[in-house]
């Protein structure tokens, strides 16, 4: 994923007591302070600093700006293979003008292949095994916006992303579009964008 | 973590200082006292008055050994030997003869009310001490001993400080004054 293998801090966890009695010695004087409290003091400090950005920063700052879209036309077998050829598990469905129609996910697919009764990827495997047939013949030849969950929830670029968590944890969404106040797309939210942003949340 | 446990220690103690640094230490604290005693000793030996206490050979080690300390600050300084002072004063005033009481209520207020103001500064303590155990001389200056010896040597050793710990690149002071 990274260009690096470098290991990252990512947790301010990581830092040892060497690291603290390190830093110490190059500052020169006297320091009041034991390397255990000085430790203590930086946890409390990043997690602070955490917490504050978390609750200022706005999705602007962190969303994805080169989104993958398919325009509501597009038919779903090359829907199907850009969502493959990226690793993503969801896109926005827009229009020519770029305003956003809905959302085309893994879950839609999974809602309109087969007898409808199967909502995961396991279960169409499970039972295309036992019936040996194939259960994405019932969705060939449709388009995006014959399948797509739509209104699609969209946020504004200027939301708090505070908010934007809670409302992606709410709604058990796991991308949300950034639209302007004409539902033109500007970019995208992913739960890996807010997780890469910050580390320290399991879930946004 | 149970009460044994923590008896234990859990770091390392900080690193040592360098060469340069026990100099600045040593030349604070030899002009800073020595400013101190030399007008104790030599201008105010006929007088009522006196200069040097105890307590200042505490604070020096704050103020030049360890000048980044917050208990090392003007505030905590002046703060500190001002205010126990006048605590050790008037616990020695109203409790005299029972100086087994005056000396623990003396140290111990000292600590919290320095505590109250944020003017924590370790040899206060020692400043309400000696307001109780005294010397005639100390008893005679009654809450005088706040202001000559407690809170004029502190300025002394204070305006030393501002002197010796700004003239190396690697020290500066105060942190803050207030």
């Amino acid at each position: 994923m990274s260009e690096t293998n470098r290991p990252r801090l990512d947790s301010a966890e990581l830092l040892s007591d060497e690291d603290v009695y390190a830093a110490m010695k190059k500052i020169p004087g006297y320091l009041d302070i034991s390397a255990g409290d000085f430790k203590e003091l930086y946890l409390l400090a990043y997690q602070h600093a955490e917490t504050r950005l978390y609750n200022s920063l706005r999705v602007a700052d962190i969303m994805t700006r080169q989104v993958i879209t398919a325009l509501s036309t597009t038919p779903l077998a090359e829907a199907a293979a850009l969502m493959a050829r990226h690793h993503i598990t969801g896109l926005p469905v827009v229009q020519e003008d770029g305003t956003v129609v809905g959302i085309l996910s893994e879950q839609d697919f999974f809602r309109n292949m087969g007898d409808g009764h199967q909502t995961s990827c396991m279960a169409l495997i499970a039972d295309s095994l036992v019936s040996g047939g194939c259960f994405a013949l019932s969705i060939r030849g449709h388009t995006a916006e014959e399948i797509m969950t739509t209104p699609a929830i969209t946020v504004s670029e200027n939301a708090l992303l505070h908010d934007v968590g809670k409302l992606m944890r709410e709604k058990r969404i796991n991308r949300v579009p950034v639209t302007d106040n004409k539902m033109r797309l500007l970019g995208i939210l992913t739960r890996s964008d807010l997780m890469h942003a910050f580390p320290e949340r399991a879930t946004p | 973590m149970n009460y044994f446990n923590k008896m234990r220690g859990i770091t390392t103690s900080p690193p040592g200082v360098n060469l340069s640094e026990v100099f600045w230490s040593w030349l604070g604290a030899f002009l800073g006292i020595g400013a101190v005693a030399y007008i104790n000793y030599n201008l105010l030996p006929e007088s009522d008055l006196l200069m040097l206490i105890g307590s200042f050979g505490a604070s020096a080690v704050l103020l030049y050994g360890a000048p980044k300390s917050p208990l090392a600050q003007p505030r905590n300084l002046l703060g500190g030997h001002v205010l126990s002072a006048l605590i050790g004063v008037a616990c020695y005033q109203m409790l005299a003869p029972h100086l087994w009481l005056a000396s623990a209520l003396a140290v111990a207020t000292a600590i919290a009310v320095m505590h109250l103001t944020k003017t924590l500064h370790p040899p206060g303590g020692a400043t309400a001490l000696i307001a109780v155990i005294g010397s005639k001389k100390i008893y005679a200056l009654g809450y005088l001993y706040a202001i000559f010896p407690a809170g004029a040597g502190a300025c002394i050793m204070l305006i030393i400080a501002l002197l010796v710990n700004n003239s190396p690149k690697t020290r500066k002071y105060p942190e803050f004054w207030w």
